[in-house]
């Protein structure tokens, strides 16, 4: 390998954890098309260096989150059984359809679950906190309550999350796509806690943010056995996704206009059209 | 020390020493010239120390990625402690079922390749 290419590693991952981080979609779902588009990575390499890089940026992020007790360690606790077990789920589908030797079917399936993750940032999103919310047999026996101190609002909010059983069905899903793409899947796991536990927004992210390191970690071991992981391209990509995405959190979160955030948006959903098509064999 | 800043130093440690023995390999490895290198799904851990000892940069960047790997396991482990210090049954349970299912993952699923 000529010293040329883990610098285009290097870069793209700079750009994936920008990318990513502008358009709150995270740095893995934004690296293997960046790797499989422009960079022409067989799409295993791409799936295990995006898998691994997704458990540095979601550790780095929750070691922060953890600080200010936005998110919920025991919430996390009792979904990681729906996420671990989907995780398991999704990585032994990947070897089967691996061996099966019909890998293009990821590429379809990578390109439709980027293109449903950008839906939230067009749809998105009342702020507002969900009210009235009934704790049922689950939230008493969890003891899924919590409270926080809302920045923005400036007060305490107290928040009760329900339906468990569905939020776990919910995160098994987000496993199982985990596994399966070697991404967070966050969307996912935001979505399931939002719109089916009726927790509010930033203990929703910050929840799932601790929750994709022990799903990613979990798809690991198979990945490795696959031969998935590639050290060069591991290498050259931790330490970009996490500059990019701090360069993305810090400073050009608070210059960008929502506008020119759903650009980005746009961006990623010809992405995705693109890995669709060259799943099924057209390329442009 | 609280639980909150035990668990964000041990989130913190894993990423900065996995992503610093990342770096230190990589970095040898563009001095050291090309070698090929022998595919993960070759090596154990075991053998990934091994070539860590003998300097190798694919050893190095390999027990990054390894700690980087087990930096949640721990962070698990912490929380079952806490729990289980607590006395606190249901919850207790449902970590070391989230410990066991993320180590089913890491150790046994590569064994029925």
């Amino acid at each position: 390998m000529s010293p040329i290419i883990p610098l285009e590693i290097f870069l793209a991952a700079i750009l994936a954890g920008l990318l990513g981080s502008l358009t709150g979609l995270g740095g893995g779902v934004v690296l293997t098309p960046l790797f499989v588009l422009f960079l022409r990575t067989p799409i295993q390499y791409a799936l295990g260096t995006s898998l691994i890089s997704t458990i540095a940026t979601s550790s780095g992020a929750a070691s922060a989150y953890v600080k200010d007790e936005l998110s919920n360690m025991s919430l996390g606790i009792s979904l990681e059984i729906g996420t671990t077990a989907g995780a398991i789920t999704g990585s032994l589908l990947l070897y089967t359809i691996q061996r099966m030797g019909i890998i293009y079917i990821i590429s379809i399936l990578f390109g439709s679950v980027l293109i449903f993750s950008t839906l939230p940032n067009f749809l998105r999103m009342k702020s507002e906190l969900p009210v009235n919310v009934k704790p049922d047999y689950f939230t008493r026996k969890l003891k899924l309550t919590g409270k926080y101190n809302d920045a923005a609002l400036k007060k305490e909010v107290e928040y009760t999350a329900r339906r468990y059983p569905f939020g776990l069905a919910g995160m098994f899903v987000a496993g199982l796509m985990s596994g399966l793409l070697g991404i967070g899947s966050g969307a996912f796991k935001v979505l399931a806690m939002d719109a089916i536990m009726s927790l509010p927004f930033k203990i929703t992210t910050a929840t799932s943010n601790f929750m994709i390191g022990v799903t990613a970690a979990t798809s690991s071991g198979l990945y490795w056995a696959l031969g998935f992981i590639d050290p060069i391209y591991v290498a050259a990509t931790i330490p970009g996704v996490l500059l990019g995405s701090m360069i993305g959190t810090r400073y050009l979160n608070k210059l960008f206009s929502r506008r020119l955030r759903q650009l980005f948006t746009a961006v990623l959903i010809i992405l995705g059209v693109e890995l669709i098509l060259k799943g099924v064999g057209i390329s442009i | 020390m609280k639980l909150e800043r035990i668990i964000s130093l041990t989130l913190r440690i894993g990423v900065i020493s996995s992503s610093l023995l990342v770096v230190a390999g990589l970095a040898l490895y563009l001095i050291s010239g090309a070698k090929s290198f022998i595919p993960t799904s070759e090596l154990s851990g075991i053998q990934v120390i091994k070539l860590l000892t003998q300097g190798s940069p694919e050893g190095i960047i390999l027990t990054g990625v390894m700690v980087l790997i087990f930096t949640p396991v721990v962070r698990v482990l912490e929380l079952l402690f806490d729990y289980a210090w607590a006395k606190d049954k249901i919850y207790a349970i449902l970590s070391l079922a989230v410990l066991t299912l993320m180590l089913f993952g890491i150790f046994m699923l590569p064994i029925i390749r």
